[in-house]
């Protein structure tokens, strides 16, 4: 067995993470190397060095299993999993910053909203809706981009005229950031 | 045989901890270093060594320092070095290892020459 295959059969025994396994494979690999030169140096050759190699650090199988053990199969679990964790979180927290954006996103219902529905209770509002129907709860958008939510009262062409506890408000179907399909509160 | 590798296995920490306390060594120059001092006593399985290292690093008596590129072989060589822990283990180490010789003499009382 070369040097080559046999660092590559103890790093597959190991199955170490991958920062530790470019080490141990270095100082494997430069270890086995040192002997080899200082067996030049007294004439011995690299294939009796090999036998040397595999009768002193075992075969790679045993090697491997003991260097997973020393390095802690748990701890080497761990380090996979952030460096999964490190590649997955971004792509998750891109994708919900994505998803509040244009799907789906929850308001806050301040206690001059809408009749019926408690003050601090929150509506998740689907933004992709497209029609809308006399006494949906909606969100939409003033002037300012404030959000505010409020309850339809009646539909025109173009406009929506929303009602809210204490006032009326006539806004344009694009000002309507969407209908709200799910309500709940949080209790502290 | 088997008391003698127990025998050694509980040394082998002490003596790594107490070369690495001189200087900084790297993995091959600790195995040579060992047999040499110890007269072989302590010659390692190669194999032994790096799991033992690992191991002493994890439980952070000794770190991983720098690394060297060596001019004329342009291998890289990780050096370790003793941790403040891996200081107060080696003397209580040491410590238990003089009361173990001492106990050992007084039973053995010169029986033995080494």
């Amino acid at each position: 067995m070369n040097i080559e295959a046999y660092v590559n059969k103890v790093l597959e025994c190991a199955d170490l993470a991958p920062s530790d396994k470019k080490r141990v494979c270095a100082e494997l690999r430069n270890h086995i190397l040192e002997m080899i030169d200082n067996g030049k140096h007294i004439g011995i050759s690299e294939t009796e060095v090999m036998q040397m190699v595999t009768k002193e650090f075992g075969t790679p199988e045993e090697l491997g299993k003991m260097i997973a053990k020393a390095k802690g199969r748990f701890l080497t679990y761990l380090k996979k999993q952030a460096r999964h964790t490190a590649i997955t979180f971004p792509i998750v927290f891109g994708f919900l910053i994505m998803f509040n954006l244009f799907v789906c996103q929850p308001f806050k219902v301040t206690k001059d909203s809408v009749s019926n529905v408690p003050a601090g209770s929150r509506v998740l509002v689907n933004k992709l809706s497209k029609t809308f129907n006399v006494n949906d709860i909606v969100v939409f958008r003033r002037a300012d981009k404030h959000a505010l939510v409020g309850r339809i009262k009646s539909l025109q062409d173009d406009t929506i005229v929303v009602s809210r506890s204490d006032s009326e408000c006539t806004i344009s179907k694009k000002d309507m950031v969407g209908k709200a399909f799910f309500m709940y509160a949080w209790h502290f | 045989m088997e008391s003698k590798a127990q025998y050694r296995k509980g040394c082998v920490r002490t003596v790594i901890l107490k070369m690495l306390s001189e200087r900084l060594m790297y993995g091959y120059e600790i195995a040579q270093e060992l047999a040499r001092r110890s007269e072989n006593v302590f010659a390692l399985g190669q194999g032994t060594l790096y799991p033992l290292l690992y191991s002493l690093e994890r439980k952070k008596l000794i770190v991983a320092v720098k690394r060297v590129k060596d001019k004329a072989s342009g291998r890289e060589r990780l050096f370790y070095g003793i941790t403040p822990k891996g200081k107060q283990i080696l003397d209580q180490d040491i410590m238990t290892w003089l009361e173990i010789v001492k106990g050992m003499s007084l039973v053995l009382k010169g029986q033995y020459e080494y």
